[in-house]
């Protein structure tokens, strides 16, 4: 089961990779015999993924021990690889409803955006990211974002010149009241 | 000679220009902030960054992400000292000596070991910057496409073998990323490739979403699968930086030229940044200095040995980057991406063509140097204050951040969703342990190296041996092979 699991994102690639290369013989442009076509290199590309995926299935069924970081020393040195600064603390918990939770807001928050503007769904989006990231002191929460949404709204609607969404109706509205008292047009 | 200290001096004139010099103050603070900051990593910060530069000039631009790069080595030295966090990776072996020597009592003279180390790496490499730059551009200039395409061969060679890790994921990062730059119309017969009927993908992915939605979301939901968390301090009563002595400076200065030309030559080296850089000068130190039975136990040397090389990286990194357009490290990698988003390719043009932005470059290098040392010593105990900010707090501004930045390329809501995607990627990369650098890499650079490897091959009739009849094009080749073959050799010998 260990195995199939860590072979799982090298067969998932593979086959994206076979997909992908069979549209490239139906890329539509004026074939040459004696030039290359733009089909040529991603082909490349695509035919390199597919080895090294293979290599990575052999590997993952051959081997029979996967990367599963059990040391201190390993999951130390997986955290530089990553990049980040604190090397995890041993045995904590992943929490992926967290992650899900995480996501979703994510994605809500372009829609937020069309809809509610800027401010709106900018404070929505800060305060519930802090909440489902654990910090439960709700004034603090609700203070940081409605400073912070302001903050970034002048920044950079009213110094930099970014256009950011106002939103529809009366949230359009509320987005240009408030710009209004901020000083801006 | 002349010339150049000439062109050195109009840059520095260029830089103390009120815009630029606005710029370098700003980056300064940001990069000692993003430093300091456990949640944040230099690359993440430089790269938040960089939309915002899209209204300033190039000059002011790259001022200002030159600036990030130069303090965010540096910054995070203080809270690993003080209190055992490393605000980067960078910092991880200044915990072994530096932290030892203020557990014994010396936190200040740690602190003044770092910040002397920092400006005396940093100012050796930007002189051998500064040097070495314009020969290297002369040499650059007399290539062709097969040179050029080899070189963006090694670079990414160098990419996928010095990041460290498993070789094999890498080298699939490093593929996806290349078919990500592959995505939407060809500049060439103007044919549509994986655009799949959407119009937004039809004009490509821009690599600016592919970095910020990586860096930037990726690693805020890899953070809030654990939980935000923050850091627990410990109390310190006086923080205050005590330099050394001319004496002390003598005792350790085989130790700082060897670190400095370390991180100068691990700089140049497309793909090892500060971190390679700081653990290599580090073990180098341990392995063959003159006290190394005495590493660990908080020496001057532990301190004076990474942190020299991690500074004097930058200067390194520079180098490829403005005569060849190759960045050395992910941050450098950042800056690429700001000279694209003003329409112009770093490489040897640059120094015909923009001499002007090139010695401001170099000019913003020892300014931020400098700075870096006086906001070190000076706002040391406000810079500290930021680690008591709340992790949710700070990952709710990153994230914001990086959809405003987002945002601000084209007011385009439907670029959002490019970030959301690669934030995705960025998190399951995490978590299939698959280095997202090569990914990024691929995406940048992935565009040159097919219009270099096309045009030579129409040039040179699809005859493949025009790469290894040209003498640089040939050791190019074989010095990305032998980048390869070392740690592949290595890995069979361990597996054996």
């Amino acid at each position: 089961m260990q195995t199939i699991g860590r072979s799982a994102p090298f067969a998932v690639l593979l086959c994206a990779a076979v997909y992908l290369f069979t549209l490239t013989w139906q890329l539509d442009f004026p074939r040459a015999p004696d030039r290359l076509g733009p089909d040529v290199w991603p082909q490349a590309i695509l035919v390199l993924l597919m080895m090294a995926c293979a290599l990575g299935i052999g590997r993952s069924l051959l081997a029979g021990r996967g990367p599963a970081l059990t040391s201190p020393q390993a999951r130390e040195e997986a955290t530089l690889q990553a990049g980040r600064g604190v090397p995890e603390a041993p045995g904590a918990p992943s929490r992926y409803g967290l992650v899900a939770m995480g996501v979703l807001l994510f994605l809500a928050y372009p829609l937020a955006l069309e809809y509610l503007g800027f401010l709106i769904g900018t404070f929505l989006l800060m305060a519930l990211l802090m909440l489902v990231g654990q910090w439960r002191n709700l004034p603090g929460v609700l203070a940081v974002s409605a400073v912070g949404t302001l903050g970034l709204f002048y920044t950079f609607r009213g110094l930099v010149y970014v256009s950011l969404p106002l939103g529809t109706g009366p949230f359009q509205a509320a987005t240009l009241w408030v710009a209004g008292l901020l000083g801006m047009r | 000679m002349l010339d150049v200290l000439t062109q050195l001096g109009g840059g520095f004139l260029a830089v103390l220009q009120p815009v630029n010099l606005a710029a370098l103050l700003v980056g300064l603070v940001l990069g000692l902030l993003v430093a300091v900051l456990p949640g944040l990593t230099l690359v993440m910060g430089v790269v938040l960054a960089l939309p915002f530069t899209y209204k300033l000039g190039i000059t002011p631009a790259l001022v200002l992400l030159t600036a990030m790069y130069v303090t965010g080595t540096y910054g995070g030295a203080f809270t690993a000292i003080l209190f055992r966090i490393p605000g980067e990776p960078i910092d991880v072996p200044l915990l072994w000596d530096g932290y030892e020597m203020a557990r014994n009592g010396e936190p200040a003279k740690a602190l003044g070991w770092t910040l002397f180390a920092a400006l005396a790496g940093g100012l050796v490499a930007a002189v051998v910057m500064v040097a070495l730059s314009a020969p290297v551009a002369r040499l650059a200039l007399t290539f062709s496409t097969p040179e050029y395409f080899a070189l963006v061969l090694f670079g990414l060679a160098s990419v996928v073998c010095l990041g460290g890790g498993s070789l094999l994921n890498a080298f699939i990062s490093l593929l996806i990323g290349l078919l990500i730059a592959t995505v939407g119309v060809d500049g060439t017969y103007g044919t549509d490739r994986f655009s799949f009927g959407f119009t937004t993908l039809r004009d490509g992915i821009e690599y600016l979403g592919v970095m910020v939605g990586a860096y930037g979301l990726g690693e805020v939901l890899s953070r809030l699968e654990r939980g935000f968390t923050s850091p627990a301090l410990e109390r310190i009563g006086r923080i205050e930086t005590r330099l050394p002595t001319a004496g002390e400076i003598g005792a350790v200065k085989g130790t700082l030229a060897r670190s400095s030309l370390l991180g100068i030559v691990i700089g140049i080296v497309p793909g090892a940044g500060a971190t390679i850089a700081s653990f290599l000068s580090y073990g180098f130190e341990a392995q063959y200095g003159r006290r190394r039975k005495d590493m660990g136990a908080g020496i001057p040397e532990g301190i004076v040995a990474p942190q020299a090389a991690a500074t004097a990286s930058v200067g390194g990194a520079i180098i490829p980057l403005l005569t060849l357009g190759i960045p050395g490290s992910g941050a450098t990698a950042i800056m690429l991406a700001a000279f694209m988003l003003h329409g112009i390719q770093p490489g040897p043009q640059v120094f015909v063509s923009q001499p002007g932005l090139v010695y401001a470059i170099f000019a913003a290098v020892f300014l931020s140097l400098i700075g870096m040392v006086l906001i070190g010593y000076f706002a040391i105990k406000a810079l500290v204050k930021v680690l008591s900010l709340r992790e949710a707090a700070v990952s709710a501004f990153v994230v914001m951040f990086c959809f405003i930045g987002a945002l601000a390329q084209r007011n385009n809501i439907g670029d959002l969703w490019t970030i959301v995607a690669f934030g995705g990627l960025g998190y399951v990369f995490d978590k299939l342990q698959f280095p997202i650098a090569p990914m990024v890499l691929g995406a940048i650079l992935g565009p040159l190296a097919e219009s270099y490897f096309l045009t030579t091959m129409i040039g040179a009739q699809n005859d493949w041996t025009v790469f290894f009849t040209r003498p640089v094009s040939l050791a190019l080749i074989l010095l990305s092979v032998t980048t390869v073959a070392v740690p592949l050799r290595r890995l069979w010998q361990r597996q054996a």
